[in-house]
């Protein structure tokens, strides 16, 4: 069995041959293999690895080859006549190898160092999202990775085109269904969404992975004039949860939301780090990120806001609220500005609270136990941010996750009178 | 001989040391409406919070009796279900958790289990329907952003749906206009039945006029010193409270010497 800690060019191959790469992929493993080689792990020295010290990790747990999982939602007919694709990357390659080359590793940027490259280099599942221009699908898309089985490695590849005018709602999961106690699993997935001019994309992701894996993601969006993206990430799972996530806005009128959650609890670590970064005037950008952490959970955010020189009236917001639910649960906020223009608007802000008394006090005076009137308090933290996603069906989807978590049995589907 | 549904017996309270409620005494049968008059300061809504359990007050002495119970150890979610209920007078926002799902989850405490979407539904319209409610109300987060008319309103819905045998209403008359007022009242007026006792707090006689009350008690200083009927109300209307101030002081006077 080979593991991480003695992974060889040999995978690189391997992983080439099972995948069923064209030549140029390949070369692209090849090149990435020579980089992860030559750099050394990231230690806490580093400022986005501060708070995540992965430097005791044994990875001669992690065996590489893992086949798990993943399902897709069927793509509606019309959009699909009309040259629209969604189907895993394996597929997408043999069947739309041009245009998957157009975009896969088109975006290089990374922070993640050797982790990136490794994605790179071992990247064994995934998919590809291609949505023609003024194509429009209106049911969401849905990608279920999942992940159960003893020491499983993963390296998901997420790829999503929308071209001119087009629109599309992904759905994107990381799951462990009916994962038996105690098992681990290593993730490290990159996300790439290129939203092109007018298009608009609305991208849930959400890991409830068991509470055994690590779980590392960098995600970059990229948007053209007048996209909008709408990019949401739930963290519920794992025992450390980093994700990176970047929104470049290249060119006038793009708009972006980047918002997040995530609940803790027991010892879980989540580390979320956030790149909201104008490089062109009259882009907007906004974000929210609400953390609760119970137990001995933590939980840490870091954020910047790049405006440079060309992103003259450019528009960007920051907003990360803390919810601490014991004493021992910590949060960490960081928000970073680096401003280059000179006629931009940029504001930020951070919070940590606690539950009020007076809160629970009126709950449980309606004959609310002590629990799920805390509960309670913590989905109200979050509803205002589940309420910004597109679908009713994706609210409820992170209603129940975040419900199965707590493990109350609060109903929160809305009811009409 | 029948037990009275509620008695609250020479009832001390302390807030971080400091005596609050000097030795209350009041006894509530099924049926009546009591009104608990005295002005600001006078350890009003102190009681109102302790016989609901609030975890700030701690009771130094005495006993709170529900039907029969002893309730004065229990948690304020006891309480509830036992059967006891105060509409406060300031409601808690609760951002995100909308009226209706915190009504479904307060019912089915309550019950012990869910009651049927649909019949909670009709109730719960029906319910609104007499208050006056629109039904965007159900939708929006408790207490949050509310009016101050609308949050009473609120807990008197909240009083309706759950139906407990004995009500406190803490200064649910403050902050109404007239109309607001008469539609509060009267809810509490349609809900009232021969099995319910009512426990009013105010420092107006305004909502008397709506709710009439079998018997009307003065507080101060800690202590109920003058209990009557209805017409003591209107004498405190008339008078003000002064006169009570210096005829307990004779009578303390009085029992010193």
């Amino acid at each position: 069995m080979t593991t991480i800690a003695d992974i060889s060019k040999d995978n690189v191959s391997k992983t080439a041959q099972t995948v069923g790469d064209p030549a140029w992929l390949k070369a692209n493993r090849d090149a990435a293999w020579e980089r992860y080689s030559a750099t050394p792990y990231p230690t806490r020295k580093e400022e986005l690895w501060k708070y995540t010290d992965l430097s005791r990790i044994n990875w001669g747990k992690y065996a590489v080859g893992t086949t798990e999982n993943v399902v897709l939602s069927t793509l509606e007919k019309d959009a699909a006549a009309r040259g629209a694709i969604f189907c895993t990357l394996a597929d997408a390659l043999k069947k739309h190898p041009e245009l998957v080359q157009k975009y896969l590793g088109r975006n290089t940027d990374t922070v993640n160092g050797k982790y990136a490259f490794e994605n790179l280099a071992f990247t064994d599942r995934g998919f590809f999202c291609f949505v023609p221009k003024g194509v429009k699908i209106t049911t969401p898309l849905h990608v279920e990775t999942q992940s159960t089985q003893d020491g499983a490695t993963l390296f998901p590849r997420t790829i999503v085109v929308l071209e001119e005018g087009a629109e599309a709602t992904v759905f994107d999961q990381f799951t462990s269904p009916n994962a038996k106690d105690g098992v681990i699993g290593y993730t490290n997935a990159r996300v790439e969404l290129y939203v092109g001019q007018s298009a608009r994309l609305h991208y849930l992701q959400m890991q409830n992975w068991h509470n055994g894996m690590l779980h590392l993601l960098e995600q970059h969006a990229e948007l053209e004039r007048d996209a909008y993206l709408s990019a949401t990430t739930i963290s519920l799972g794992g025992h450390i949860s980093k994700s990176t996530i970047a929104a470049i806005l290249k060119a006038p009128g793009a708009v972006s939301y980047l918002f997040g959650l995530g609940y803790g609890n027991d010892k879980q670590q989540f580390d979320h780090h956030t790149m909201q970064t104008h490089l062109a005037p009259n882009t907007t950008s906004d974000l929210l990120y609400k953390m609760a952490m119970n137990d001995r959970a933590r939980s840490t955010y870091t954020g910047i806001i790049t405006m440079t020189p060309d992103a003259q009236k450019a528009d960007a917001y920051q907003s990360n609220k803390n919810l601490l639910l014991s004493k021992t649960a910590r949060a960490n906020t960081v928000p970073q500005l680096e401003i280059l223009a000179n006629d931009v608007r940029c504001t930020h802000g951070a919070s940590v609270g606690t539950v009020e008394d007076e809160q629970l006090y009126y709950l449980e005076s309606r004959g609310l136990s002590r629990e799920v009137a805390r509960d309670m308090i913590v989905h109200g933290f979050f509803e205002d941010l589940i309420g910004k996603l597109p679908e009713e069906t994706l609210k409820n989807a992170v209603r129940k996750a975040v419900n199965d978590k707590l493990g109350t049995t609060i109903e929160l589907e809305d009811i009409a009178l | 001989m029948t037990q009275p549904l509620f008695k609250i017996e020479d009832l001390k309270v302390s807030i971080e040391g400091k005596q609050i409620l000097d030795g209350v005494n009041l006894t509530i049968n099924a049926g009546e409406i009591h009104a608990l008059m005295g002005r600001n300061g006078t350890g009003k809504s102190t009681l109102a919070n302790t016989l609901m359990g609030h975890p700030k007050y701690e009771i130094t002495g005495g006993k709170i009796w529900l039907a029969g119970q002893d309730i004065t150890e229990l948690e304020p979610e006891e309480r509830s279900i036992a059967g006891l209920f105060l509409a406060f007078q300031y409601p808690i926002a609760i951002p995100g958790v909308n009226v209706v799902n915190f009504l479904r989850a307060a019912l089915k405490a309550h019950r012990g289990g869910d009651m049927p979407i649909k019949d909670f539904r009709i109730l719960l319209k029906e319910q609104m329907n007499l208050l006056s409610m629109q039904q965007s109300f159900a939708s929006r987060y408790v207490n949050d952003g509310f009016s101050g008319g609308e949050k009473k309103r609120l807990e008197i819905l909240q009083m309706a749906m759950l139906n407990p045998k004995m009500v406190l209403l803490d200064e649910t008359d403050s902050g109404l206009d007239i109309d607001a007022l008469k539609v509060v009242a009267e809810g509490i007026n349609r809900t009232m039945t021969k099995d319910r006792g009512v426990l009013l707090v105010t420092h107006y006689q305004r909502i008397l006029d709506f709710v009439k009350p079998n018997f009307v008690h003065v507080m101060m200083n800690g202590k109920i010193v003058k209990s009557g009927g209805p017409e003591l109300a209107l004498e405190l209307e008339k008078q003000g409270y002064d006169w009570l101030g210096k005829e307990t002081k004779h009578e303390n006077q009085a029992t010193a010497n």
